[in-house]
């Protein structure tokens, strides 16, 4: 019974769900699992068809709940900010982490409907005073991205596409969202101007 | 004019009498020494032509500049600042330039722009073609009366008054913490300011030999080949290679372990043919292809500092930096003068010779040297009221790092992922080259760094090279001047 199934549409979209879960970093799966229980609030049992490779060995399940306790929290903090400084995802990091990310080789397709763009976007916008505007077709994962952009605290976007921004905000240390890091290895995010490069592209 | 060895101890007795048959002369070598350049620093100056790109723009050096240097200054500033209170209040710190409030005493962490209405503006330029006026060329651009300092991050810019800040030495560039509240005007009247100071330095290994050991730093040689070459050129090259003056000399010489040329050894004087040119008429000028006239090349500074360099470099490893008129890049960081120019002395490429970035980290036997070609010290002194070379070079080791005026008024290239002129270590040695007279100092951090600061004067107007020696950083100069000349 996973969480997805209560929220996607149709059972093929939470086959693909499941199996893309199968090649996540354990790190991110974690996450994945404790934002999904986050959203469902009932603890669930880690399906056995997808953990296949048990978590690195200073993550243990209490660990996990802890994780996902932060996470909550923290990413509550966003109202006290504008929106141009980067939410405060606090989550404690693995220590291998710290170095630069590596894409995976294989580079996955990417889910435009995936429910957690959804959640993680609306935790940024909890700081708008006012619903946005001229933005009913414009899809959830294109908003991530501009958000993105428009986040000050990693600096300017002129010049780079958004991977090597993300890149570079990451070797500074100001911890940019996993979630754009993973739109932007997906396939559509390595080969779509739209994805991959910034929201000024081809006007400076 | 002979040169005369002054320092010698040869006794004139001694070259009057006979030679004696079993007279032995002493030989002095050279003992090898392991210098390298720190790869940590020296390849984020490198510039690959394949991976250059200028589709970036100058904001995002600006912004890994502050990010970086943002929280040393925020430390420095906290251990000084924190629980103070100034007229009953307590001072807090502030996170975005433009959000102090009026009447609060707060600190701000930003990077320096100081407005001056002398610097050359691009814009004023543009209006000038319609008028006729001359440009002035001046020397300085600073304006103390007319120049406003202002604070700026990733929020705005706030203007900084108040005589604390007129007083300090500050360019365009430099990450500073101010302490002080706003005014009625909008503007930061400042009280306090600091600096990140000092960074870190690695202590120096000290090797247990007696034997000295030199670093021999010599700038702005300007060769050019010419018939009237000045002579005290082809001296310094015979003294470093031992073969000037008396067993002194050629003691002291054989303790130089290392030679750093740096900066402006090809001159940039014209050749004579393309002089004459100018007195031709159209129909008899050649024709230009590419925008250039092939012909006029000059090739004698290449090939007399070719020359110079190969002899030197058979007797004593030498590195080459470039300065702004050698032929390599004009932006900072300039890009090593390519080997292939000087093909005699390429063929000690990988051994004794090595061409080198500007700027340059070393390591030599342990000890840690930074050094420029003199560019950013130059460009600072173009924009500060004061003359004080080695202040500036001090300055930019209290500020951690070496070219503040990069990209301002310093060309630069567009640096996205690093800042690379930022200080993350401070050297023991920091010298600039092609500074207009020797000025050395020994400057003291917080937490007990010692630097010896070195102006190296250029050697075409000055005669003088520095030696400094590699274990109690005493530094000394090397006069080469033919009696009679004035110098």
């Amino acid at each position: 019974m996973a969480p997805q199934a209560k929220r996607s549409r149709s059972t093929s979209t939470n086959k693909k769900s499941l199996a893309k879960q199968v090649r996540l970093t354990d790190s991110f799966r974690q996450k994945k699992i404790a934002s999904s229980q986050n959203v469902t609030g009932k603890k669930l049992q880690p399906q056995s068809s997808t953990e296949v490779v048990p978590p690195a060995a200073s993550h243990t399940p209490s660990d996990e709940v802890e994780d996902s306790a932060r996470e909550i929290e923290t990413e509550g903090e966003v109202e006290s900010q504008e929106l141009s400084a980067p939410p405060e995802e606090d989550v404690q990091r693995e220590a291998d982490e710290q170095v630069v990310s590596v894409e995976p080789e294989v580079e996955e397709p990417l889910d435009y409907d995936d429910p957690q763009y959804r959640a993680y976007f609306d935790k940024t916008q909890k700081v708008n005073i006012a619903a946005p505007i001229h933005q009913q077709g414009v899809s959830t994962v294109l908003r991530i991205l501009k958000n993105f952009d428009l986040t000050a605290a990693y600096g300017p976007t002129v010049g780079m596409t958004r991977l090597q921004r993300w890149h570079r905000a990451e070797k500074m240390g100001l911890k940019p969202p996993e979630v754009v890091y993973k739109i932007l290895i997906s396939k559509e995010g390595k080969s779509m101007d739209e994805l991959r490069e910034g929201y000024l592209y081809g006007q400076i | 004019m002979a040169p005369v060895a002054s320092s010698s101890t040869l006794d004139p007795e001694y070259l009057l009498s006979d030679p004696k048959e079993d007279e032995a002369f002493p030989t002095f070598e050279r003992r090898a020494s392991s210098r390298e350049l720190i790869s940590k620093y020296n390849d984020e100056f490198a510039l690959k032509n394949t991976e250059k790109t200028y589709e970036q723009q100058y904001a995002s050096l600006y912004f890994l500049r502050l990010t970086v240097l943002k929280p040393r200054v925020s430390k420095v500033a906290a251990e000084a600042w924190n629980g103070m209170s100034i007229l009953n209040q307590e001072v807090k710190a502030v996170d975005r330039v433009l959000d102090v409030r009026q009447g609060e005493f707060c600190w701000i962490v930003g990077t320096v722009y100081i407005e001056m209405t002398l610097k050359p503006n691009i814009l004023d330029e543009i209006t000038k073609e319609f008028w006729t006026t001359a440009p002035i060329s001046k020397d300085k651009f600073a304006d103390a009366a007319n120049d406003a300092i202002m604070l700026e991050d990733e929020s705005g810019r706030v203007n900084l008054v108040g005589s604390t800040i007129k007083s300090e030495l500050l360019v365009t560039g430099c990450v500073v913490a101010v302490l002080g509240s706003e005014t009625t005007s909008g503007d930061f009247d400042v009280v306090d300011i600091r600096f990140p100071q000092l960074a870190p330095q690695l202590p120096r290994k000290m090797s247990t030999g007696h034997e000295r050991k030199y670093v021999a730093l010599v700038s702005g040689l300007e060769v050019s080949g010419d018939v009237h070459e000045s002579y005290e050129t082809s001296m310094l090259f015979e003294y470093l290679m031992g073969e000037l003056g008396g067993s002194d000399d050629s003691k002291h010489a054989s303790e130089i372990i290392h030679v750093i040329v740096a900066g402006n050894s090809f001159s940039n004087r014209r050749s004579p043919v393309s002089r004459d040119e100018e007195s031709l008429d159209n129909s008899q000028r050649k024709k230009k292809k590419y925008g250039y006239d092939s012909s006029s090349y000059n090739s004698k500074p290449t090939e007399a500092l070719d020359i110079l360099l190969a002899d030197l470099s058979a007797s004593v490893s030498v590195d080459i930096m470039p300065g702004d008129q050698d032929p390599t890049n004009y932006s900072y960081p300039q890009q090593p003068i390519n080997a292939a120019l000087v093909p005699r002395t390429r063929r000690f490429l990988g051994s004794s010779f090595r061409s080198v970035s500007n700027p340059c980290w070393w390591d030599i036997e342990g000890l840690r040297i930074l050094g420029t070609g003199g560019q950013p010290i130059d460009d600072i002194f173009k924009y500060i009221e004061g003359d004080d070379r080695l202040q500036m070079m001090e300055a930019c080791l209290r500020w951690q790092h070496c070219a503040p005026t990069a990209p301002d008024t310093l060309w630069s290239y567009p640096f996205r992922d690093c800042d690379p002129f930022i200080l993350n270590e401070t050297p023991h040695l920091f010298f600039a080259g092609n500074q207009p007279e020797f000025k050395t100092k020994i400057i003291v951090g917080e937490d007990g760094q010692q630097v010896r600061l070195v102006a190296v004067p250029k050697f075409s107007e000055t005669g003088k090279i520095v030696l400094v020696d590699l274990e109690s950083l005493a530094s000394e100069v090397v006069t080469f001047a033919l009696n009679g000349t004035g110098r």
